[in-house]
């Protein structure tokens, strides 16, 4: 652990985006998570989603979905992506 | 050679500039030469004299004093030869400082003509040298640039490799951002419109465009970026809900809005 860098285990930070104790109280009591959650289990929530979607850049790069997944430049490109398809007007 | 009733500055600088001798004959480098060589040495009460009569204003004896000297400014303006200048200017350079040198000669303190011309020579050359870059130094940037090209050889002389810009700040306790910036300009400038390989093409078709993506590579990313889109929709409805927060892109504002409030609430 004390060789390892915080965004290793997917704690890169983003200037307009929330912490993961930050997004645990703002969903705590909401349909989908009436009983408080823990941060790292939100931070678990969000690196599934971003193993997800790095799937296809995994077969073609050679790198494994998790190291992928908490690259924070691969975050911070799919921030953009996202942006992008919100600005075109598409739902995720 | 004939001697002209002109200041041995003008003879000089118009032969500079015609490649002609004084008797309005072109001379090829190689006429130059022998055209000099047929001046012998100055002996030393010879010299006496004639620096002598020209500081008494005779304009012969200060041609003279010249011309018997020419052969020094050549000797030394080949020093220079690895200079990316042409050695015809470099001597037209040089003979220019010998006559400054013939101006300021001070006979009466004893020393040799060619002692006190070698100095102003030399400064004439180098002054010309630092003239002809197309970027300008100002004296002690050149001497440091100096500096840096003579550590360099010596390191390669020495290893069998040049040595790294760190390693040459520490050899001559410079910061290593002034070598770095001094080594950067120093870089001699060639024309981009320059013909190369005999088939018409110029080295600026040679430099790749960075400012537009390699068309593979566009599509690649391109088909990289569909498919995370595609794989979007196979998220989790709270894994999107994370996602967007995090990324700080939920277009619901009171989401973030709200959240001080949420968490004073509890």
């Amino acid at each position: 652990m004390a060789n390892k860098k915080k965004h290793t285990n997917g704690y890169a930070t983003f200037e307009d985006g929330l912490g993961f104790r930050e997004i645990a109280e703002l969903l705590h009591g909401t349909q989908e998570t009436p009983k408080k959650m823990r941060h790292t289990s939100i931070r678990n929530y969000f690196l599934r989603g971003m193993e997800k979607l790095a799937e296809p850049i995994a077969k073609q790069s050679g790198r494994t979905v998790r190291e992928i997944a908490r690259d924070p430049r691969f975050q911070t490109a799919l921030a953009e992506i996202l942006r992008s398809k919100d600005k075109n007007g598409i739902d995720l | 050679m004939v001697v002209q009733k002109q200041s041995p500055v003008c003879y000089i600088t118009t032969m500079k500039q015609t490649h002609k001798t004084t008797t309005g004959v072109f001379m090829s480098t190689d006429l130059y030469y022998k055209h000099v060589g047929k001046f012998d040495l100055l002996n030393r009460e010879q010299e006496f004299k004639l620096a002598e009569k020209s500081a008494n204003g005779c304009v012969r004896s200060r041609h003279l004093l010249v011309e018997h000297n020419l052969r020094l400014a050549i000797h030394i303006a080949k020093k220079y030869s690895k200079t990316k200048c042409s050695m015809e200017d470099l001597i037209a350079e040089a003979n220019v400082g010998l006559c400054k040198a013939v101006e300021k000669f001070d006979h009466t303190k004893g020393f040799r003509f060619s002692t006190y011309a070698t100095w102003w020579i030399k400064q004439a050359i180098l002054r010309y040298i630092s003239r002809s870059t197309t970027v300008k130094f100002a004296s002690g940037a050149r001497k440091k640039i100096y500096q840096i090209n003579v550590a360099r050889r010596n390191y390669y002389d020495e290893f069998g490799n040049y040595p790294e810009d760190s390693e040459l700040a520490h050899l001559l306790g410079m910061e290593l951002q002034e070598v770095s910036e001094l080594r950067c300009a120093n870089q001699w400038p060639i024309n981009l419109d320059q013909p190369i390989g005999g088939e018409g093409r110029t080295y600026g078709e040679l430099i790749p465009d960075t400012s537009t993506a390699d068309e593979s590579e566009k599509l690649d990313h391109k088909q990289i970026i569909e498919q995370i889109k595609a794989k979007l929709s196979s998220l989790k409805p709270l894994e999107e809900r994370v996602m967007r927060l995090r990324f700080g892109i939920t277009d619901d504002a009171e989401d973030t809005t709200k959240f001080p409030q949420s968490r004073s609430n509890q």
